[in-house]
């Protein structure tokens, strides 16, 4: 076999393997199913470009959603202020959320929509992928304390906007270890 | 449990966790288009890597000339423009991914949008602020703003609302370049293209053009779509108005010059995003749905050209 062809072959079952994971990452920070596949195209065609490069990384995943999160803080730019989550979404076949409640989605898309896009890279890498602040800080090139003040700001306004929807989060004041 | 997280942060985790439990995209459409936009990202840095080459030998040539004929140099090395968005960064980064940026006129600062954006406006209308560089910069983000203008504006009659205005650049088909072209070689390989399944569906931009200038198959009681035609009767663009709990969202979107497209809009709402949620400013947005046209037709924006260095 060709190696561009065992390549092709490598990268097709990464993808198979690992587009939801990054689909649910990218909709964390896109906040809309059209933003996540945008963002997970993006990066995708990028590591598919430079696959010799990501296959030989530490780990592969690791490195594309270092992608994922670059090409969202890059390419925030050019959206316009109507591309929004939730209104206008609908999901074409293809794309399965059939478990999910999609209130809450609805919910916490709306809620993350309204941090700012770095606040909500902070969220999604510390309270999704279990980042520590040290590595969310390295990740964002972001020093230590600001992470820690991000977070506690995205949190307390999460509080406030999922108050109806996740009363679990919002019964208690932000704790002194949030800040660890 | 995870690791990291107190305990009212594992709270927003689980919900998180809810919330997209069973949310998967469409995999065979991601990686049919991911592997068509990798394939022209791939060709496009190739290109970038043999003019970046020509002009590393130019440069050379540039300082040993000199050198050698008697004359002296500065000392600095030449050094090729990359693109820093593509370095992914995570500890396990073996290296930037470099892609040479398409430039063009979708590349005009915000100042000169501002500017030339001012005689266009109606007499009537004011722009009361604006962001010149990212007030929510990323690092390593650049300071300037460029192709896109976010503003307030203001009307004689008391209506203030948000301006966006972008520009988008060209997305490159694929179709268009050689699907089988060997990534170490750049000959043919024969091999079938993959993601064949939705070829026809695939593009080479994010996303294509051709999908913002369309109207939407079922745009539904809140939305109302006009399609921009030209004088062969094809489709350059939209005019389209979006409606909901009293927010208004009036857009004009053309194709413009060498692919590139104008997305100009204005709404009721001074937020930084408009939805069905936002904040209702006045009863209409400041610009209607023929003075947005008037701006995106403007020659005023392809007739400016990026700086050469």
């Amino acid at each position: 076999m060709r190696r561009s062809a065992r390549w092709d072959a490598e990268f097709s079952e990464f993808v198979a393997g690992r587009s939801s994971q990054l689909y649910r990452y990218a909709y964390l920070l896109a906040t809309s199913p059209h933003g996540a596949e945008d963002l997970v195209q993006t990066a995708l065609a990028k590591a598919y470009s430079a696959w010799p490069r990501v296959r030989s990384a530490d780990d592969p995943v690791a490195y594309v959603h270092g992608i994922v999160l670059k090409s969202f803080l890059s390419e925030r730019r050019r959206r316009s202020s109507s591309e929004l989550p939730v209104a206008e979404a609908p999901e074409r076949p293809g794309q399965h959320h059939e478990d999910a409640d999609p209130a809450d989605r609805a919910a916490l898309m709306s809620a993350l929509a309204r941090l700012a896009p770095i606040d909500r890279a902070v969220v999604v890498l510390r309270f999704w992928e279990d980042r520590s602040v040290a590595q969310t800080a390295l990740d964002l090139d972001l020093s230590e304390p600001a992470v820690k003040n991000r977070s506690l700001r995205a949190l307390r306004e999460l509080r406030g906007l999922l108050a109806d929807a996740a009363p679990s989060i919002t019964s208690s004041d932000p704790s002194p270890r949030s800040a660890s | 449990m995870t690791t990291n997280l107190t305990p009212d942060e594992q709270d927003l985790h689980d919900f998180m966790e809810r919330s997209l439990s069973g949310v998967r995209g469409d995999t065979q459409l991601m990686e049919a288009r991911s592997v068509a936009r990798g394939r022209t990202l791939r060709l496009r840095r190739r290109v970038g890597t043999g003019l970046a080459g020509a002009a590393v030998l130019g440069a050379v040539a540039a300082l040993v000339l000199p050198a050698t004929m008697g004359g002296s140099s500065d000392g600095r090395s030449s050094q090729v423009a990359t693109d820093p968005t593509t370095d992914p960064g995570p500890s396990t980064d073996p290296g930037p991914v470099n892609l040479p940026a398409v430039t063009g006129w979708w590349d005009i600062p915000a100042g000169e949008i501002h500017d030339r954006l001012l005689p266009l406006l109606p007499g009537s209308v004011t722009i009361d602020n604006y962001e010149l560089a990212p007030v929510d910069r990323a690092p390593g983000e650049t300071g300037t703003v460029q192709g896109w203008l976010n503003a307030t504006l203001t009307t004689s009659s008391g209506l203030t609302g948000g301006l966006d205005f972008l520009m988008y650049p060209p997305t490159v088909d694929p179709a268009a370049l050689d699907p089988d072209l060997d990534p170490d070689t750049g000959t043919a390989t024969g091999a079938p293209s993959a993601g064949a399944p939705n070829e026809a569906d695939v593009s080479g931009g994010e996303p294509a053009n051709e999908q913002r200038i369309a109207c939407p198959a079922n745009p539904g009681p809140a939305r109302t779509c006009t399609p921009i035609l030209n004088s062969q009767g094809d489709r350059i663009g939209r005019l389209s108005t979006w409606s909901q709990t009293g927010i208004v969202i009036r857009e004009a979107v053309l194709l413009r010059d060498q692919g590139g497209v104008i997305y100009v809009a204005a709404a009721n709402s001074t937020d930084a995003k408009w939805g069905t949620d936002s904040t209702v400013s006045a009863d209409a947005p400041p610009l209607t749905l023929a003075e947005l046209r008037v701006i995106a037709e403007s020659d005023t924006w392809t007739d400016w050209t990026p700086p050469t260095h």
